[in-house]
């Protein structure tokens, strides 16, 4: 027994002994910070859920990473209404069907210290469009003209979105007299911050750029690290390791809210959780009756209070400016969604609680699930669907997977689970366009097989619809569509949040989530 | 020994070209298609003509063994591939996380050496006294707790609230340690059992009763008759082990945000990054066989029986 005692200690020691190091050299590395803080340096540490494995704006989503560093700038930004605001160009205007004019603001530096002029500009969207296809298809382009400040993109094709879609990360505008290699790895891009350091998928050090154009940045150095697990980022900012962080889990977000250590900054996104119905003739779910009473039968308000966000009324978030108030949505109505499936003919004829289908055959469809940007919201949601499926007699089986492109390629699914930005450049065309017609063009794809003929015609109407008013009462149109067509479950509109420690000022959520770190932030 | 060790250098050329083939064609088979999934990433989904490009300039439109042929004469000039996903050779993407996994399943393997070891033994010597059931029912416990769990749980307690470590694993000894002790408790308590159990059945066999007629003392008995006996299973099964953590644990990674191969590999299967996927396969291969063929060489020397065994076979 001594020895059982003496072994337990000897682990208990060596434990202690490390942590001691730990604690020791946290201590030190804590005072280092302090002194330094309260002489001159402002730095805080920063958690994201994801960092690229480059830094290049043009390849991949890597733009969204160096936007939300604060690294990179486009031409116009989203604010809180999803409207054009100035950025980079401080003038624009739609000369003709196919020509946009912008004027690059005067006086804006690269990071390198060149000047941000229009061949510049143009050179940096042209670099873009031909590195990655998504800017292809934003732009439709057929050339640009630079003249001193003032930039010309001539179109090939009417394009009413491209205003909005130069917002897009993948056309920040970066120095491209830098390397790729330098590019991938310091961005050369505006803003308000410069990348000293990159470590791909872990880490990036950014100090303030000195010569940044709208003023001082609020902090001198941020080092931003990768923290996937949504629990451990909100441990993170528990253990004062991280002073500012994003996308916390509504179920942890409580530990945060109302409570003086912390900052908690919550907004409705223009995130929409769905549950994608499979429309192809192999699903049961190509039954449009069975659709309906499926989107009776699921209580929107109580997943919001589980998961947090507003129950969704169409395609559109809430937060979008679509016209959402115009909409008749589906409300929740069990007897109602019974009341369908009796006179369509979905009978309990078995009696083993679940109703069978017209045939008579068993009628039990498959929910796909899988992690979305390390949140658990939609197991949770996938979940509760299954609960209040049940409670109408339908029968669904859930399926947690790794990789959903396999199912999704063959069709093997009836649901699918899937966080989607309904206004991705703040325009309602884009989302439309690829999930709900065959011209699945960009970033996603229709992979449900919906189809509608006034939805297409929507979307050709919009082509050539430049007023934004216009183009939101179109929207509208089209979302009521989905609506009375029952076209997918629109689960829940997404929270999306940033939480900090109370010594971290200004760090407000935008509502378009390609913005995370701004001059604004500060810390006393 | 020496032909032992050779017979198996050649059966692991064997395994190696079986596992690589068998996965190129599983892979081939996904319903996915990788031209297809390189354009998704990057947020487009290409024409049918800029697919049918891609999918030449990739070479997918060879039949299966011809693409592994390729492949494979590429391997024997050193050139493993590109990976689609990182942008960069297969072999510097290893490099990179590999050095990260070797530490954690160093460290996690030793840890779990040390204590399972002295505690399963422990546990067998008092068998149904108190220290015995306090052991057996801790790695009960430990036994039961999920990776992911128990992970949080290390986390909230050393790290939220005493302070002690960080909650990203910096690369050293304190960063270290919270995913070592989550990937080792649950290994220690099922090692624990085992050792106990392969002891338990030691002793009471007729060789332990006449040593211990002949008063040859306990400890003796234990470490120099039961111990040689008792351990050839368990080595069997650490090796086993020690496979499954240089593969690498991608829950243990994604919770303590370690920079290893196990993320690596999901992502590199979620976007059929075949060249990863292949050079993984090898690793593994090489990983399973090695340390296997070691457990059979760390037997033969402490078991006699299976020298003669196998001299007489």
């Amino acid at each position: 027994m001594k020895k059982l005692f003496s072994l337990i200690l000897a682990c208990v020691l060596t434990v202690g002994t490390f942590a001691g190091c730990k604690a020791e050299s946290a201590a030190t590395n804590s005072a280092v910070s302090t002194n330094s803080d309260t002489e001159t340096q402002k730095h805080i540490n920063v958690a994201f859920f994801w960092i690229s494995t480059g830094l290049d704006p043009a390849v991949d989503y890597d733009g969204w990473v160096t936007s939300r560093l604060g690294t990179s700038e486009t031409l116009i930004k989203l604010d809180d209404d999803l409207k054009p605001e100035a950025c980079l160009a401080d003038e624009w205007k739609n000369i003709d069907e196919n020509t946009w004019y912008f004027h690059i603001r005067e006086g804006v530096k690269f990071t390198t210290g060149n000047q941000v002029t229009a061949q510049e500009a143009a050179d940096s969207i042209m670099r873009a469009v031909e590195s990655n296809p998504r800017a292809e298809e934003y732009l439709k382009i057929d050339h640009i003209d630079a003249d001193g400040q003032d930039l010309t993109i001539v179109t090939k094709e009417p394009n009413a979105a491209l205003l909005n879609n130069m917002a897009e990360p993948v056309f920040s505008i970066i120095d491209t007299s830098c390397s790729d290699d330098e590019i991938r790895s310091k961005v050369c891009g505006t803003g308000p911050y410069m990348v000293t350091e990159f470590v791909s998928e872990n880490k990036v050090e950014l100090s303030a750029n000195p010569d940044y154009w709208d003023g001082e940045p609020g902090l001198d150095g941020i080092t931003v690290t990768q923290i996937v697990d949504s629990d451990a980022r909100a441990m993170s900012v528990q253990s004062k390791e991280i002073d500012l962080t994003n996308t916390i889990d509504n179920t942890t977000l409580k530990l945060f809210t109302g409570n003086s250590d912390y900052n908690v900054s919550s907004i409705i996104s223009p995130r929409v959780n769905v549950a994608y119905m499979n429309n192809a003739e192999t699903s049961p779910l190509s039954d449009v009756e069975l659709r309906k009473a499926i989107s009776y039968a699921v209580d929107r308000e109580s997943y919001a209070g589980l998961i947090g966000g507003s129950a969704a009324h169409s395609a559109y978030s809430d937060s979008t400016p679509f016209g959402n108030e115009t909409i008749d949505a589906i409300e929740y109505d069990p007897d109602k969604a019974a009341e369908i499936l009796d006179e369509a003919g979905y009978i309990d004829t078995d009696s083993d609680g679940f109703r069978e289908d017209r045939s008579g055959n068993q009628l039990k469809l498959k929910y796909l699930q899988a992690a979305d940007h390390g949140s658990a919201d939609s197991a949770i949601l996938a979940q509760a669907v299954q609960s209040d499926l049940k409670k109408v007699g339908i029968n669904v089986e859930l399926l947690a997977v790794e990789n959903l492109s396999d199912y999704q390629s063959s069709g093997d699914f009836d649901f699918y689970t899937a966080n989607d930005n309904s206004a991705p450049t703040g325009d309602p065309q884009l989302m439309l366009e690829t999930m709900y017609t065959k011209n699945a063009s960009s970033g996603k794809q229709n992979l449900t097989g919906y189809q509608n003929d006034d939805i297409d015609r929507i979307i050709e109407e919009m082509n050539k619809t430049f007023d934004t008013e216009e183009r939101y009462k179109l929207a509208a149109q089209a979302s009521q569509i989905l609506n009375d067509t029952a076209a997918n479950l629109f689960l829940t509109n997404s929270y999306i949040n940033m939480v900090s420690l109370a010594k971290v000022k200004n760090a407000e959520q935008p509502v378009c989530d390609y913005y995370f770190i701004t001059k604004d932030i500060t810390v006393e | 020994m020496e032909k032992y060790i050779l017979k198996r250098f050649l059966q692991l050329i064997i395994v190696l070209f079986g596992v690589t083939l068998i996965t190129f064609i599983i892979t081939q088979a996904a319903p996915s298609d990788p031209a297809e999934m390189k354009y998704i990433s990057m947020g487009t989904i290409p024409s049918e003509e800029l697919l049918e490009q891609t999918r030449e300039e990739m070479g997918l439109n060879d039949p299966v063994i011809v693409q592994y042929g390729r492949w494979l004469a590429n391997v024997f000039h050193g050139d493993l591939g590109e990976s689609s996903k990182f942008s960069e050779p297969v072999l510097s993407q290893m490099a990179k996380k590999l050095p990260m996994t070797l530490e954690l399943a160093g460290v996690s393997f030793l840890v779990m050496i040390a204590v399972a070891f002295p505690l399963g033994i422990l546990a067998a010597v008092k068998k149904n006294k108190i220290a015995d059931y306090i052991i057996r029912v801790g790695s009960f416990f430990g036994i039961s707790m999920p990776n992911f769990w128990l992970g949080l749980i290390l986390m909230y307690i050393f790290a939220v609230r005493l302070g002690w470590f960080n909650v990203v694993s910096e690369n050293n000894l304190s960063g270290i340690i919270l995913p070592v002790l989550t990937l080792t408790i649950p290994m220690i308590c099922g090692y624990i059992r085992q050792i106990r159990t392969a002891i338990l059945e030691e002793m009471n066999s007729d060789y332990v009763i006449g040593a211990r007629s002949r008063g040859i003392s306990e400890k003796r008995i234990l470490f120099f008759h039961i111990m040689p006996n008792a351990i050839s299973p368990i080595i069997t099964l650490m090796g086993l082990s020690i496979g499954g953590l240089l593969g690498g644990t991608a829950i243990v990674e994604t919770v303590f945000s370690w920079q290893g191969i196990g993320n690596m590999v999901v992502e590199a299967i979620r976007v059929r990054d075949y060249n990863l996927i292949q050079a993984y396969v090898i690793w593994m291969a090489v990983i399973y066989v090695g340390v296997n063929l070691l457990a059979d060489i760390l037997c033969r020397a402490l078991d006699p029986r299976i020298r003669l065994k196998n001299k007489s076979d």
